[in-house]
């Protein structure tokens, strides 16, 4: 799964913490999920979601392979 | 594992106390009457070996695998469910050679020293420190690779 969460996160001046603090989880885990490490859940996404003030489908797409 | 059933944070302190305590007692009481062979002789002080061993031991593993971490969020949840499984397997592999050890052992070694491997290394909650290896180190390494923005 791809997602633009670090394009976002540029375009609103947010920093990792800002966002991991406004989500409630660690900073390395927006890292991880950045870095298409780690799948988050959907209540996560949609929070990520509210925070960026996007629909879900704008931050996260399935690829070929999903 | 869902986070509203782990200890809190604070409580690791607790459990680094009983695993030292246990460690000190268990290598200062215990340790040296097994391996002497006077273990269950009933002579030299066995209560304080068998509170390290039955008891701080076992109890400090308990609360170290189960209290929460210091930001418990869900990608350290779903390391802890992977970590269990790893342990579950590590668990099921050792219980399928388990005969084998014991035919090749009954074999080789002694039933002395067959009697003090079984005491030291027998119990089951040894499986709990497996777990916490297993599950501290790669929460050490993820923290790491995580840790750097970019």
């Amino acid at each position: 799964m791809k997602n633009n969460i670090r394009v976002e996160r540029a375009r609103q001046r947010m920093t990792q913490q800002e966002l991991a603090e406004r989500t409630g989880v660690s900073r390395q885990t927006i890292n991880a999920i950045e870095q298409g490490k780690f799948n988050p859940s959907t209540v996560l996404a949609l929070k990520m979601s509210l925070v960026f003030g996007i629909p879900v489908n704008d931050i996260f797409e399935l690829e070929d392979g999903d | 594992m869902r986070k509203q059933h782990l200890l809190p944070h604070a409580w690791q302190w607790v459990g680094l106390v009983a695993l030292v305590a246990g460690l000190v007692l268990g290598f200062t009481f215990f340790v040296p009457s097994v391996i002497r062979g006077d273990y269950g002789t009933g002579e030299g002080i066995e209560i304080l070996g068998e509170l390290s061993y039955l008891l701080l031991l076992p109890l400090s593993a308990i609360i170290l695998c189960f209290s929460r971490e210091n930001i418990e969020d869900e990608r350290i949840d779903e390391l802890r469910k992977k970590c269990l499984v790893t342990t579950a397997i590590i668990f099921v592999i050792l219980l399928i050679i388990g005969p084998l050890k014991g035919f090749f052992m009954g074999r080789l070694c002694s039933p002395t020293f067959m009697g003090k491997y079984q005491l030291l290394f027998g119990q089951s909650w040894w499986m709990l420190f497996v777990y916490l290896l297993i599950f501290k180190i790669s929460y050490w390494v993820q923290n790491k690779r995580y840790s750097d923005e970019k």
